[in-house]
């Protein structure tokens, strides 16, 4: 059948029914886990992951089930008489099913997920990150404009040091935490604790199963600057900015969600809930936004289940913040490229399998016929 | 007005039926408008644990929750001395200081009473986080919320019930009085400018002056005084209000704002309500309802009163039980045709089979026009949706291979997913509104009724792959008949694989258009995902040649526990958007199942292996 026996074996359905075989096992255990260590967690380590660590041994993840699946299922095609009028269903839906595996691929590597939270009546520019953090270092002394110098959480490890041409010290990250809780301290601080780190400090707890609620912080040493030089902590959401003063200038340290900025302006003109009459269950809510790009504004309805979609990205109306009198819309922001994969495999894969059934039901006729 | 529409309505009584009953007045309860009836049942069901209070003694009739509904409304204070609270768990009783009874019923004068002696105890639960309470302190406090929310029900039409006598002429004639009936607090607040005429000349008269009029005034006013205390019984929705759609309560009518004419129109048709009701005049106070009715519709816009009555009809049918029994009847009649007349046997069961399934079609419809929504929005409906898709592939079946094969497997599942349905349906109103997420999107519905649809089909392929098992153990030399049941059940997990697959990717072309992510690796999706994977690897370890016909159907009768895992066993995670429905008693039921299904198949298997190796 195949010219290869190499082909054949490897794509033999046999590898394929033990693939699935393991993925089933992936699939239940990475539900169940989900109790204790949250969503997230569980989606990075059982099937965002190429491997899964058993103690010292590494299970394939479902990364790498996939690519096995992904390598099996394209050897189909090597084989001969494929295009066979009693086998072109099942090549067909073969087909819808590599698509789909390939747009996962895409939306697994390239997508980009975010929120964008507007009070009513404000504007905003940027999508923050659900996950990743960035620590940022501001500086003000020009008149005309700020200096930011970035850096992303994947340089915030123990030990790493960051330094920049822009601001005229280094900082030496002592300690990173995913979630923790500032406590107040009941000693005095040592000298070297400056700012916030003089009364608090950082105390490192366990991740939320909700990975968003996590308050990420982070303790760094400054040095270079004498007079200011000591152990500084910071954490996203901290009411009072830090900062570090050197020859009369300021800079300003934040941690904060990872921000990226949309190449348009979206500003909230009212944010409008509708309840089931009589009860808290809401039936319906919606933004009443103006989107500005190149200074013309255009109005836009993003209600529940009806996104905006504007060149690659997708804004979702996925929950809101009410504080007194003021609303806050929070969209959910979304840039994919792999968006139309799944559609597009779905017609596929149906039109397959729908002739697959119709040829096996007519085959089935014609014997009875006989 | 209203003089006029009496009349006309007597008129019509005496030719035609009422188009509504004292079941079908609306009411505003949990963001939906329904009938009193519907009312009546969550909330005996809710203290009571059935739909009618059985009454014990001879020659009486069983009490419906629509009259006990009204009885309690009606006369509230004799009702707090019904023993009709539910307290199965002897352990709950007996901390409350309750005494053991038979049948586990109590009234609210004792649970009160049992509340008041064990204060330290509520205060105790009332701080204790959710997560720490034991079952019976779950049960402790829900028993007390059932006791408030009893007691806001029973007094909530206080103020409607003729409690006050008015004699003196001077008096009546003021206030516009010609009938001799007792009067209503509502009377009073409706004519309230009238009656404030009498009370400032009540105030002006020094107590020597006071003649027999202001003697009675004074009594009166001090008796309205007495009767507010009750205001706070504010559950009884039944008057539409002015703003955004929310319906008030009588009692919040009685505030002393200004009420629209609508508004003490509909006031004064209850308040005759409840004394035709209190006077046993069951014509007028059908009379009086269709008025109210008529009334709302024409006051306010967005409410259809066509549904009101057939929301009570569906109440009273009990269409799925009826449905269930003629599945019963059919399965009982299929077994006696294996034994005695085939033919006539197979014919009758087919036609019990078809009025089950028309009586089932129909309940479904009508749930879809109440609600005014898909088939299939909530966990119980999905239910009977999966019942409906099962029972009518297994009737295809049927009609092409006509062997009562096809009668077989849709009884068997008709019937366990009826009885699965039972008990949910005891939880409550099953005709609950949704969520924003949930409400109204042509992906989520299709995606709904497609991936039900799977699960039907699913189950109808598992039984028939028992069905194979059995034959491959008692026939196994009808080589003819093996054949064909394999290749049907093979067709069925190819369907079931359709199904299952379009439903899930429909389910995250659904996510990808409401929240903007395809796939979240959320447990009701990788539940889905399961019974697709499981599909594709039996379909596979078949072409491959892994495993024969026998290990095939054994693995297709497991599908059942996919199925039955991703249907409810995710709902136990409690995690993620999809766990809309969450009871304890799941999962035991879920395990046992599991357990039994296993054993039950492996050894079928196993038989099936023996014997086929004996030939």
């Amino acid at each position: 059948m195949y010219k290869n026996k190499y082909i054949k074996i490897i794509g033999s359905p046999k590898i394929f029914s033990f693939t699935v075989m393991w993925m089933m096992v992936l699939v239940f255990i990475g539900t169940l886990v989900q109790r204790d260590i949250g969503l997230y967690a569980a989606q990075q380590e059982y099937f965002s992951s190429w491997f899964k660590w058993v103690f010292f041994i590494p299970l394939p993840s479902g990364k790498l089930t996939m690519l096995v699946m992904f390598i099996n299922l394209s050897c189909y095609f090597i084989r001969p008489n494929i295009l066979h009028k009693s086998k072109l269903g099942i090549t067909t839906t073969h087909s819808g099913i590599i698509l789909m595996l390939v747009g996962g691929a895409i939306t697994s590597f390239y997508s980009r997920e975010g929120s964008v939270v507007i009070e009513e009546g404000k504007t905003a520019n940027y999508y923050e990150d659900y996950y990743a953090k960035e620590l940022i270092i501001i500086d003000s002394s020009k008149p005309e404009y700020d200096f930011f110098t970035t850096f992303n959480s994947k340089l915030l490890y123990e030990n790493s040091i960051l330094n920049h041409d822009s601001f005229p010290f280094q900082i030496e990250i002592l300690d990173y935490f995913i979630n923790c809780k500032p406590s107040s301290r009941i000693y005095a601080g040592d000298e070297n604790f400056k700012g916030m780190s003089k009364n608090f400090f950082l105390q490192e707890i366990k991740p939320e199963k909700e990975y968003e609620q996590n308050i990420s912080g982070v303790i760094y040493e400054v040095t270079g600057t004498d007079a200011e030089d000591g152990i500084y902590i910071n954490y996203v959401g901290q009411p009072i900015t830090q900062t570090v003063t050197v020859d009369d200038d300021e800079y300003m340290v934040i941690l904060r969600r990872e921000r990226t900025y949309l190449p348009f302006l979206l500003s909230l003109v009212d944010f409008k809930k509708v309840m089931h009459p009589g009860t808290n269950i809401a039936k319906s809510y919606s933004s009443d936004v103006n989107l500005i790009e190149n200074n013309v504004p255009r109005k836009v309805l993003i209600s529940m289940n009806e996104p905006l979609r504007h060149r690659e990205y997708t804004f979702y109306q996925a929950s809101f913040i009410e504080d007194g009198l003021t609303q806050t819309s929070v969209l959910a922001t979304v840039k994919n490229y792999g968006r139309l994969f799944p559609y597009i495999s779905t017609i596929i894969m149906c039109i397959g399998l729908l002739y697959h059934m119709l040829f096996i039901l007519s085959r089935r006729f014609k014997i009875s016929n006989k | 007005m209203k003089k006029y529409i009496l009349p006309i309505l007597f008129v019509f009584q005496i030719c035609l039926p009422y188009d509504f009953s004292y079941k079908d007045l609306p009411i505003q309860q949990s963001g939906r408008i329904k009938p009193l009836d519907t009312y009546a049942r969550t909330h005996l069901l809710q203290f009571y644990g059935k739909q009618e209070i059985k009454i014990l003694e001879q020659d009486i009739e069983n009490l419906t929750a629509i009259d006990w509904l009204y009885l309690v409304l009606s006369d509230p204070e004799n009702e707090l001395d019904r023993k009709f609270f539910n307290i199965r768990n002897p352990e709950v009783a007996f901390s409350l200081g309750l005494e053991k009874n038979d049948n586990h019923k109590y009234s609210f004068k004792n649970i009160i009473e049992g509340f008041q002696l064990n204060q330290e105890l509520l205060e105790a639960l009332k701080i204790k986080s959710e997560e720490e309470q034991t079952l019976v302190e779950k049960q402790v406090i829900e028993i007390y919320q059932n006791i408030l929310a009893y007691d806001d029900i029973a007094h909530s039409a206080y103020c409607l019930l003729p409690l006050i006598e008015i004699n003196n002429s001077i008096n009546r004639e003021f206030m516009g009085i010609n009938d001799d009936k007792m009067l209503s607090y509502s009377f009073f607040m409706r004519n309230i400018g009238k009656f404030k005429v009498l009370l400032e000349d009540l105030l002006a008269t020094e107590e020597n002056d006071w003649k027999e009029s202001h003697y009675e005034l004074s009594k009166i006013a001090m008796q309205l005084q007495a009767m507010t205390k009750f205001h706070y019984a504010q559950s009884l929705k039944i008057i539409p209000g002015v703003i955004e759609d929310e319906w008030l309560s009588p009692w919040e009518l009685m505030d002393g704002r200004e009420l629209e004419t609508f508004q003490k129109e509909i006031l004064n048709f209850y308040e005759n309500l409840f004394y035709a009701y209190v006077s046993k005049n069951n014509n007028s106070r059908d009379s009086l309802s269709t008025a109210i009715v008529y009334s709302i519709d024409s006051n306010i816009e967005d409410i259809n009163i066509n549904l009101l009555n057939k929301e009570t009809k569906y109440n009273s049918y009990d269409i799925f039980l009826w449905s269930m029994i003629c599945y019963l009847v059919s399965f009982f009649l299929i077994g006696i045709s294996w034994m005695i007349k085939p033919l006539l046997f197979r014919k009758i069961s087919l036609s019990s089979m078809a009025l089950g399934f028309l009586l089932h079609t129909y309940g479904i419809i009508m749930r879809m026009i109440i609600m005014q929504r898909p088939p299939v929005s909530t966990l119980y409906e999905s239910i009977l949706f999966v019942g409906f898709i099962l029972v009518l592939f297994a009737l295809i079946f049927e009609f092409f291979r006509k062997d009562t094969l096809g009668i077989l497997v849709a009884t068997i599942g008709g019937v366990i997913l009826h009885f699965i349905g039972f008990k949910y349906a005891a939880d409550g109103d099953t005709l609950g509104v949704l969520v924003a997420v949930l409400n109204s999107n042509f992906w989520l519905s299709t995606h709904v009724t497609t991936i039900t649809t799977g699960y039907g089909v699913s189950i109808v392929a598992g039984l028939m792959a028992h069905i194979y098992l059995v034959l491959c153990i008692i026939k196994p030399k009808n080589k003819k008949m093996l054949d064909k049941v394999f290749n049907n059940t093979y067709g069925l997990t190819l369907m079931g694989l359709f199904f299952t697959m379009f439903g899930t990717i429909l389910g995250g072309i659904w996510a990808d258009q409401s929240w903007g992510r395809f796939w979240g690796w959320d447990p009701k999706e990788n539940g889905a995902l399961l019974i697709v994977l499981w599909h594709l690897m039996m379909l596979h370890l078949r072409v491959s040649g892994l495993v024969g016909r026998i290990g095939y159907a054994y693995g297709v009768c497991l599908v059942n526990i996919i199925v039955a895992i991703a249907w409810f066993g995710v709902n136990l995670l409690n995690v993620g958007l999809h766990s809309y429905g969450f009871t304890d008693n799941v999962a035991t039921n879920l395990f046992l199942f599991i357990f039994f299904e296993i054993a039950f198949t492996s050894i079928l298997y196993f038989f099936a292996k023996r014997s086929k190796s004996l030939i």
